[in-house]
């Protein structure tokens, strides 16, 4: 009897599918495309993460060989000490930057002005990353560098230096880059959670004569948690995979002073023939950041869910 | 359901369109589509932040070739400023390169185990109908210049056909103002970029940055050091009695299972003095850099000097014309081709001339990927490959660049302006070692380059990068020898 429920079940749904078919026909390209180049690139990595592979017609099973060696790799824990390092700076930067920037917007008295901020903030999101690298790349020049050229100027030249070819400096000029790191998504993300307080509520706490500090902290904050969560996932996904800023602007250098991981998974892959290495690489990165983002959706709270 | 058939109507239509579209049916179904990076010969228009007019005579020669095959199609990809290796290996893992690809012939040896690429001996071995009596292509080249793109194998897998040289190019005016004069021993070239530096000017552009700079700079200067420090030893790590003499065929007296043996045997070391010697010597011409010279962009090199705030640069002969009409250059120029000699007071392995910096292949080197087979295309490939090297074409191409040297028997007509770099390199020979570039692994230099940078800067002493450099090398030998069995026999 199980079964011929189940059956007909199964029938239902294949017949809901072929009633609304052309429903599904017009997902199925978007399904096609991120199995093709999503999913299963991601599933060939782990597979590959398996094997000495050259990329090319090189191919030999070693088993977990390739993450022996990863433990084994001297550039590995330095790489990911600086990850370490990006990751928690971005975290910091994007968590209060572009959150205060959008309180403010979000507190303007004038509806005029908070639409032009708001677009003024955008405005920058719409030069490609490259450019604002390779520009910033310039500004760091040590000898005609915009950066050394001011602090020669008003009279801090003792301060100048080649930015990026400090080995104790180079990192953290890579995170001042951005700065004030308040034009981006994250701007927008929060603003987008501001302007779905409600406004009686608002009101309410006026009314009761809450602080500026008070409301932010005690009312806004806890009900913009679920943009905090989101801000917080993309920041480690992005800090922890990207590595276009590194490779742009100093290509792990000087030494090995930038390198992450992603740019050492990149140059193996590329440069050396070791996709087999490069994938396990990729492998452990992916397991970190799912680790983490688990944690963040169990641990980090969405506070209240305002209903309307 | 009358609305759904019209819809349905024009998605057939629509997909009808892209397929004729697709297929070129009507539009020239029968043209074979011949696919070329040119690399820096690729024709384009002057663009507003050009400060001299790009190459375009390869358009010229597309236009002649296409009158003659009216069958075929020939198509340049736009150039790629950045990040060409890693496009090149991507397409060419997915088999979907352009049918010519541009190729640095060093790294053959590293790759040609791939399937990549063409073997070309065999058409080369074939008459090229573009040259009146020619009865083997092959011979239109210098033997040097098409030897260049052998492979451990024996074959040939790239069509090289120029000649590339560099030089110091230094500020005339500078020089006169300081009251310096050009100088030709080591000594007197630290004494005048001493003065130039106490005048206030940087006295030699250069950048030993990862993102390029090093790569190029790093090299040439190891290369001509090392060959010069180890010329006494040179027979000893070929393993053979008579000396070894400078030539300029690239590879052939110290090829990569050549370097391999000696690193094994212990003949050739980072901890050699020879090695230390190298070191001592970069790190004291290194206070004549810009400051900051390994952080420094590489196209900083070139600015620095032609806004005169640099007294001299290391740049090559694709720079001659850039410089002659560049406006931000408002001084006289001249060129010395080579970096002065290294006497015994100066080091005492020293007494001899550097080689030349130059070599064959420049621009002109082309590999021919193998899917232009998979293609239905090698044919018409190799056609316009015989078209373009056909002296009557390569040298007006070449001329048009303004930076190589043909490479062909047939130099009538070159621009004269090159021949200074042909010359040395002729006269000189090139460097002897080159256990960099192209030797050894690509892994191999990146961690020499990174450990360079890390010595000159002061973070570690001689001791701890002769020392690290010795483990790369072991480990690249090691692993060469591990992908060439054959080359321990």
């Amino acid at each position: 009897m199980n079964s011929m429920k189940g059956n007909n079940k199964e029938k239902g749904i294949f017949r809901e599918i072929l009633n609304r078919r052309e429903c599904y026909l017009l997902i199925l390209p978007t399904f096609l495309l991120l199995l093709t180049f999503n999913y299963y690139p991601a599933f060939s990595a782990i597979y590959h993460s398996f094997f000495e592979w050259d990329g090319a017609n090189f191919i030999r099973f070693i088993g977990f060989g390739n993450f022996i060696n990863l433990f084994k790799d001297p550039t590995i824990p330095l790489s990911f000490l600086n990850t370490l390092r990006l990751t928690i700076a971005s975290l910091l930067i994007n968590l209060t930057f572009p959150l205060l920037a959008a309180s403010l917007i979000f507190h303007l008295k004038n509806l005029r002005y908070a639409y032009f901020y708001r677009v003024l903030f955008v405005i920058p999101m719409v030069v490609p990353a490259m450019v604002i690298f390779m520009i910033w790349r310039f500004i760091y020049s040590p000898t005609t560098g915009l950066l050394n050229q001011l602090l020669r100027t008003i009279g801090l030249g003792h301060l100048a230096r080649p930015w990026l070819g400090d080995f104790d400096l180079a990192l953290y000029a890579v995170i001042f880059v951005g700065f004030p790191w308040v034009a981006g998504t994250s701007t927008l993300i929060y603003l987008a959670g501001f302007q779905n307080i409600p406004i009686e509520l608002l009101d309410a706490v006026a009314i009761d004569g809450a602080s500026t500090w008070t409301r932010f902290w005690r009312i806004e904050l806890p009900l913009i948690m679920g943009q905090i969560k989101l801000i917080v996932i993309l920041t480690l996904i992005g800090s922890i995979q990207g590595f276009v800023n590194i490779m742009v602007m100093t290509n792990g250098g000087p030494g090995e002073a930038t390198m992450v991981p992603g740019l050492y998974l990149y140059r193996n892959a590329m440069y050396y023939n070791k996709m087999g290495y490069a994938c396990a690489i990729g492998t452990f990165l992916f397991l970190i950041i799912i680790t983490l983002t688990y944690l963040n959706l169990r641990y980090l709270k969405s506070g209240v869910e305002y209903q309307a | 359901m009358n609305y759904k058939r019209e819809v349905c109507k024009v998605i057939w239509l629509l997909l009808l369109i892209s397929l004729l579209l697709n297929t070129q049916l009507g539009f020239g179904a029968e043209k074979k589509v011949v696919k070329m990076y040119a690399q820096a010969l690729t024709p384009r228009e002057r663009l507003e932040a050009d400060r001299w007019d790009p190459p375009k005579y390869m358009w010229t020669l597309e236009k002649e070739y296409e009158k003659l095959h009216p069958d075929v199609d020939i198509q340049f990809v736009p150039e790629i400023p950045t990040g060409y290796e890693e496009w090149l290996v991507t397409q060419m893992t997915g088999a979907t390169s352009p049918e010519i690809v541009w190729y640095q012939r060093g790294y053959i040896a590293r790759d040609y185990k791939k399937g990549w690429f063409v073997n070309l001996t065999p058409y080369l071995n074939e008459p090229n109908p573009y040259v009146k009596g020619n009865k083997k292509w092959i011979d239109i080249f210098q033997p040097p210049v098409i030897a260049s793109g052998t492979a451990p194998d024996g074959n040939i897998y790239m069509i090289t056909g120029d000649i590339v040289g560099t030089g110091v190019f230094y500020n005339k005016d500078m020089f006169k103002k300081v009251g310096v004069s050009v100088p030709s021993i080591w000594s007197q070239f630290l004494t005048v970029q001493k003065k130039i530096k106490a005048a206030g000017y940087i006295p030699f552009s250069i950048s030993m940055d990862l993102s390029g700079g090093v790569q190029l700079w790093g090299s040439w200067c190891t290369r001509i050091l090392q060959d010069v420090l180890y010329d006494h030893k040179m027979s000893e790590i070929k393993g053979v009695k008579e000396p070894v003499k400078r030539t300029w065929k690239p590879g052939e007296n110290l090829p990569p299972q050549v370097m391999v043996k000696a690193i094994k045997k212990g003949t050739y070391s980072a901890k050699d003095p020879e090695w230390k010697e190298m070191l001592r010597i970069l790190k004291d011409w290194s206070q004549y850099w810009p400051e900051g010279f390994w952080a420094l962009p590489p196209d900083e090199v070139y600015r620095l000097w032609v806004t005169g705030k640099a007294s001299m640069a290391w740049l090559g002969s694709w720079m001659n014309k850039p410089v002659r009409f560049d406006p931000l250059r408002k001084f006289e120029w001249g060129i010395f081709p080579k970096i002065p000699r290294i006497t015994k007071e100066t080091s005492p392995y020293g007494g001899i001339d550097f080689p030349a910096m130059a070599g064959v292949g420049g621009v002109f080197q082309y590999a021919i990927a193998s899917s232009a087979e998979k293609r239905g295309v090698l044919k018409e490939t190799i056609d316009w490959m015989r078209f373009i090297t056909a002296p009557q074409n390569l040298i007006p191409l070449l001329n048009d660049h303004g930076g190589f040297a043909p490479g062909t028997k047939d130099t009538k007509g070159a621009d004269p302006s090159l021949k200074v770099y042909v010359d040395q390199m002729v006269k000189y020979g090139t460097e002897r070692i080159e256990p960099f570039d192209s030797m050894l692994t690509r892994e191999f230099v990146d961690n020499l380059w990174k450990l360079l940078q890390q010595f000159l800067a002061g973070k570690i002493d001689i001791e701890k990068m002769t020392d690290e450099v010795q483990k790369e090398m072991v480990k690249a030998a090691d692993q060469l020898l591990a992908e060439h069995p054959e080359w321990s026999k």
